[in-house]
């Protein structure tokens, strides 16, 4: 596995957030070798738990381009995590690459990755992987749902973030005053306490 | 940190104040000025991946629009179509339409005489028809007919046209609907030299139109660019540029950075004028443009100072990646529940990088990247050597200024 940074369904979630979900990021999730079809559904389900909007799938398999652009903007708002891209040989790679401006959309794009997808990606999708940058992410821990570990672990962070104790954010949110950011209804979720998003 | 965009349409950032428009020497100025001054004038804009050619034709057609003396149409034909299939004869279906669009937005319609209005309005149906397609009614004689004294007259759908005098329709046969492809439609066709005469009247009418108001026609063409070797561009641009260029309109095209060299150089001696967005500089000495790009965009609030010379540094001078690894240190920061961006998150947002630039190189890659790295040697006329640059693993800060991506570097493995 390439030696990219290992995180999370949820964290690869949080970036697109910390980004917005309308600045139209480009990423990839490179996906686990063993059972990637079960990790895909996790990955997704995950995801769409962090936004609470269902993420929309697209397989690439097949398409062709024009209606993979017109796929992609119906809507063009949503969070959309394109498959079945691991074949794509050269031909398939260029054509989508050229296309690069017609594909650009407001929401978030993920393309969903085996390593050897990935390498098709960087090699022959330079205006692409130009759009990608770092935003390469192997999917850690089958993409699955939190840990208690992971769970106390953000939990920690937000503390530390926020200087404030779970028991401040659940007494604020009871009495209105809480934030609306996402981070304090993820902070409010893990607590719990979804009753009070 | 939303400012820290490197995704974010070049026109968004532009009227959001996030561009620094001087950085390449005001660039964008040259190419306009010269535009505004020699029609029929063609210039190529040519620069790696990520270094700001769309952001310079942007601020291009701005500073048309501010002179007055111009109709300035920016066009971003990959936005449209499906380039991959791109042939000839797109270029000017994309360029008409546009520019049909444009002048009726501009209001242009609204003082010509009634006829002359609606003759116009059936000009742009003809350039919709040349860009998308159309169905005709075509005539098919039938061979087998043997004529008998009781046929009646066939019932047939007959075209607006039709001429019931006109000699081919002596002969029995029948309409069938035949439908013209257009140069937009995928699959598009080449156009054919009578596809190219068809166009030129409609358009000829248009700019016509255009400079009865002591204005000239400038075409911005983006995103040719992705046609990244230099014989396809060729393929798709020669026909479609010399009738722009009869038609007396000036042209402002990006193009890839392949047609500088090797067997590209051929094709930039048919322009005008080549311009190249070199690589900024990214020694700490000299990278003041850099900081000028994070400073526009919030980063130097978010990074220390050490932490803006890393980024500057191991972006190597290309813009977008500049941007996002200032982005990606803040996000690691953040997720790490780290109260500032230090040193270490800024290496890790870098290696991510230099892993993406790493991935689908090969042994006969890593030979040349080596060979760069140590010896300072670099054929750029190679076929292999251009896809380096093409590709960004290797940058261009001058003509004789090749050097590997500093994210990248670090990471070249070891001859065995």
């Amino acid at each position: 596995m390439p030696d990219f940074i290992a995180e999370p369904a949820f964290e690869i979630g949080r970036r697109l957030e910390m980004r917005g979900l309308d600045s139209g990021a480009w990423s990839v999730a490179l996906k686990p070798a063993q059972d990637p079809d079960g990790a895909l559904e996790d990955f997704a389900m995950d995801l769409a738990a962090k936004f609470d909007v269902p993420v929309r799938q697209v397989c690439a398999t097949g398409r062709p381009v024009g209606q993979l652009r017109a796929d992609l903007h119906a809507p063009d708002d949503d969070t959309v995590l394109i498959t079945g891209l691991d074949r794509f040989d050269l031909d398939h790679w260029r054509a989508l690459d050229i296309n690069r401006s017609g594909l650009a959309r407001r929401g978030p794009i993920v393309l969903w990755l085996s390593a050897e997808g990935l390498t098709g990606l960087c090699r022959w999708a330079p205006n692409l992987k130009s759009f990608i940058g770092g935003s390469m992410f192997v999917v850690a821990g089958h993409g699955g749902m939190m840990t208690a570990e992971e769970r106390q672990q953000r939990l920690e962070q937000l503390t530390a973030h926020y200087r404030m104790s779970g028991e401040e954010v659940i007494r604020r949110a009871e009495s209105g005053a809480l934030p609306t950011e996402p981070q304090f209804v993820e902070w409010l979720v893990l607590l719990g306490r979804g009753d009070l998003v | 940190m939303r400012k820290l965009n490197p995704t974010a349409p070049a026109r968004t950032a532009i009227e959001s104040g996030l561009v620094v428009e001087g950085l390449h020497s005001s660039l964008y100025r040259t190419l306009a000025a010269r535009a505004d001054l020699d029609p029929g004038s063609q210039q190529l804009l040519v620069g790696g991946v990520g270094s700001g050619k769309t952001t310079e034709l942007l601020l291009a057609e701005k500073w048309l629009q501010e002179q007055r003396q111009t109709l300035p149409l920016y066009i971003d034909i990959s936005a449209e179509t499906d380039l991959s299939g791109l042939n000839s004869g797109a270029v000017l279906a994309g360029f008409g339409r546009k520019l049909a669009e444009a002048f009726f937005e501009a209001g242009f319609g609204e003082s010509l005489p009634f006829r002359q209005k609606i003759r116009l309005k059936g000009v742009q149906q003809k350039i919709r028809d040349f860009a998308f397609g159309r169905t005709e009614l075509v005539f098919v004689p039938d061979d087998d007919f043997v004529p008998d004294d009781d046929d009646a007259p066939p019932d047939l759908d007959y075209p607006p046209d039709f001429d019931s005098d006109d000699a081919q329709y002596s002969r029995p046969g029948s309409f069938v609907t035949h439908r013209v492809p257009g140069k937009l439609n995928p699959p598009p066709f080449p156009a054919l030299q009578r596809d190219i005469e068809a166009i030129r009247e409609p358009l000829v009418s248009f700019i016509c139109a255009v400079q009865s108001r002591s204005l000239d026609v400038v075409a911005i063409l983006d995103g040719l660019d992705r046609l990244i070797t230099p014989d396809k561009f060729w393929e798709i641009v020669h026909q479609d540029f010399r009738v722009l260029r009869e038609m007396r309109v000036a042209v402002l095209a990006a193009a890839p950075l392949s047609v500088l060299y090797g067997t590209g150089r051929p094709v930039s001696e048919h322009f005008d004028r080549v311009h190249h967005i070199a690589t900024l500089r990214a020694e700490p000495d000299d990278n003041s443009y850099l900081k000028s790009v994070l400073s526009h965009r919030g980063g130097t609030d978010l990074l220390e100072p050490d932490e803006v010379e890393l980024v500057c540094s191991a972006s190597g001078g290309v813009l977008r990646d500049l941007i996002a690894l200032a982005r990606d240190a803040g996000e690691t920061a953040y997720i790490g529940g780290s109260e500032r961006i230090l040193s270490a998150h800024v290496e890790t947002a870098t290696r991510q990088l230099g892993e993406s630039y790493l991935r689908g190189l090969g042994p006969a890659q890593f030979v040349i990247l080596r060979r760069l790295a140590k010896e300072r040697f670099f054929d750029a006329g190679s076929p292999a050597s251009i896809e380096m640059l093409v590709t960004r693993r290797v940058l261009e800060y001058s003509a004789t200024d090749f050097r590997v991506h500093p994210a990248l570097e670090p990471l070249i493995p070891k001859p065995d």
